[in-house]
């Protein structure tokens, strides 16, 4: 139990130091990070929104499809891009959603039963199939965009783009500190696991090693705590409070103009499309 | 006459949980002088530094930062303590509490924007910050991405770029490797050259002869004061606060047991390299 709980850890802590903060695809030399990313930044704003207004799968999977070419021509491999597209958000919201597919929750035509007992019986609806299909596709798809706008895009670009939009100071402060924050405490929390690890000889028993834990978190916090206290001193005493932010940005080039653009009004084709033209591709299943 | 930057009179610090961090301190600080606040670890010393910067109000006892008093309710009023907090500089201990941006670049330029100062000029004065301090070629890094030694820099670039006329600095020389220590000791000779009035806490005794004119040794009080020369070699009040004599000393002073004479005990390895060709000179004669 105790190698599990630790193993997890080091593995969740390692995945979100490497994930988020590695710039190794931020600075290859592909489509998107050739863009300005005050116009990423929009563009996927608008794709996301889009995303999240359409009602029907074979629109959203279209949604995907564009997702993953944007991934493809920015240098990004499938074999990297599709398991954080499909791998945590939306394989978590897909158990959150599978109450939703059985008949005592969304009733309907039947599909499969699950199980019977005693006259009483479990099974999947169409309706309820489609209806969490389509929570996990779009879940799938808003978060690829996201997932690409984080993979190709500095997070210093990032914070410089959100001053630029004119995103509130305070906001886009604590965005970035945050951001800073998170892996000071990420590299602390795993020294601490190493050194309570180098102490230790020999088999751990479960129960104690979770006793263990409870320090560990204790510790951080406090940590944190203080060091929240003295960060705030820090910013005081230069000044914090007083004036604004400046950008490094000016103007927005031709060619991420044109991409804005493009995004912006693909966004609102597949939107309008769906409205005019609903989708029936998919309808035999889900009717 | 000598004006007094900051004054403490009887100030007295009790944290939340009942620990007294300081206990009757008093001392002054004036314009253009160097000086060392000298104690053992917990002895209050970073305590003490966030009082004379204005930004911890005392249990009890009186400040007085440029001639202003200041307690819990001036504190409190950012207007006032504004125009306090423009003309001086803290250095943290921790070097990663004051990096908090996502670069050493933005870092550094904090302070000067939230001064007003022009985006043109803010450009210059970063560059020019880190440059003197040797560290232009981390500017786009992210902080995370640092040494512990590149860290301590960019912590007092992010400091030195506002041009403030006061300095305090809590244990700067911590993490710095040996180079870039003497480069920093010739950085603070400078300021304090230019009239800067400079305030550096520490336990490390070896660089306070080249940097300080005056000492406060503190061990929660106010334990003694005065001159670099009488405090670094009184022994007793040393090892009464847990301190050292600075290693050239201490080294003449196993010289001087050895049989070898010397006229003065130097503090400083200039001092040292004078002393020896004396002692070559009598020796060859």
């Amino acid at each position: 139990m105790s190698r599990f709980v630790d193993k997890t850890l080091d593995d969740v802590i390692g995945y979100i130091s490497q994930s988020i903060y590695s710039e190794k695809y931020s600075k290859k030399n592909g489509l998107l990070q050739g863009m300005d990313c005050r116009a990423k930044l929009v563009a996927f704003l608008f794709l996301i929104f889009a995303a999240v207004y359409v009602r029907t799968i074979e629109i959203l999977l279209l949604f995907l499809l564009l997702s993953a070419i944007l991934a493809v021509s920015s240098k990004i491999s499938l074999s990297f891009y599709i398991p954080r597209v499909w791998l945590f958000i939306p394989l978590f919201t897909g158990v959150i959603a599978i109450p939703a597919t059985l008949n005592v929750v969304t009733p309907g035509t039947e599909i499969v039963k699950v199980l019977s007992f005693n006259g009483w019986y479990l099974s999947i609806t169409r309706e309820g199939a489609h209806a969490a299909a389509i929570l996990v596709i779009r879940v799938a798809s808003t978060s690829s965009f996201a997932i690409l706008l984080t993979l190709t895009t500095r997070w210093n670009d990032a914070v410089d783009a959100m001053h630029s939009l004119r995103l509130p100071k305070i906001f886009v402060l604590i965005l970035s500190m945050s951001y800073r924050y998170i892996f000071l405490l990420l590299d602390m929390t795993k020294k601490m696991l190493l050194s309570r690890k180098s102490r230790i000889l020999g088999k751990e028993r479960s129960v104690s090693s979770w006793k263990l834990y409870s320090p560990i978190v204790a510790a951080l916090f406090m940590k944190s705590f203080s060091f929240d206290e003295e960060v705030y001193f820090a910013m005081l005493t230069r000044g914090f409070g007083n004036k604004g932010e400046i950008s490094k940005y000016k103007n927005i080039d031709i060619k991420s103009a044109v991409f804005l653009i493009l995004c912006i009004s693909m966004a609102m084709l597949l939107v309008l499309y769906e409205r005019l033209y609903p989708p029936a591709v998919l309808q035999w299943l889900f009717p | 006459m000598a004006v007094p930057v900051i004054e403490l009179e009887d100030v007295s610090y009790t944290y939340p949980d009942g620990t007294d961090a300081l206990s009757h301190a008093s001392l002054k600080i004036f314009e253009g002088e160097s000086t060392a606040i000298a104690g053992p670890n917990g002895a209050g010393k970073s305590t003490l530094l966030l009082i004379m910067g204005g930004l911890l109000a005392p249990s009890s006892g009186t400040v007085k930062i440029f001639g202003k008093k200041i307690d819990g309710k001036t504190i409190s009023r950012s207007k006032r303590m504004y125009d306090i907090r423009k003309r001086m500089g803290i250095v943290f201990q921790n070097p990663d509490v004051q990096l908090f941006s996502s670069t050493v670049y933005d870092d550094v330029a904090f302070g000067p924007i939230h001064l007003g100062i022009s985006e043109g000029e803010i450009e210059s004065r970063v560059k020019g910050t880190l440059k003197s301090l040797g560290i232009e070629h981390i500017s786009d890094k992210h902080p995370y991405d640092l040494s512990r030694g590149e860290k301590r820099m960019a912590a007092i670039a992010t400091v030195l770029v506002s041009s403030p006329d006061v300095l305090l600095l809590d244990e700067p020389t911590a993490d710095l490797d040996p180079k870039n220590r003497m480069e920093f000791v010739g950085l603070l000779k400078r300021l304090g050259g230019e009239g800067k009035t400079i305030v550096i806490a520490t336990h490390n005794m070896d660089i306070l002869p080249e940097v300080a004119e005056k000492i406060f040794v503190i061990n929660r009080e106010a334990v003694a004061a005065g001159g670099v020369r009488d405090v670094l070699l009184d022994e007793e009040l040393l090892e009464k606060t847990n301190l050292d004599v600075p290693v050239v000393a201490r080294l003449f002073k196993l010289l001087k047991n050895s049989g070898f004479k010397n006229d003065e005990t130097p503090l400083t390895v200039e001092g040292a390299i004078e002393n020896i060709k004396k002692m070559i000179e009598r020796e060859g004669k």
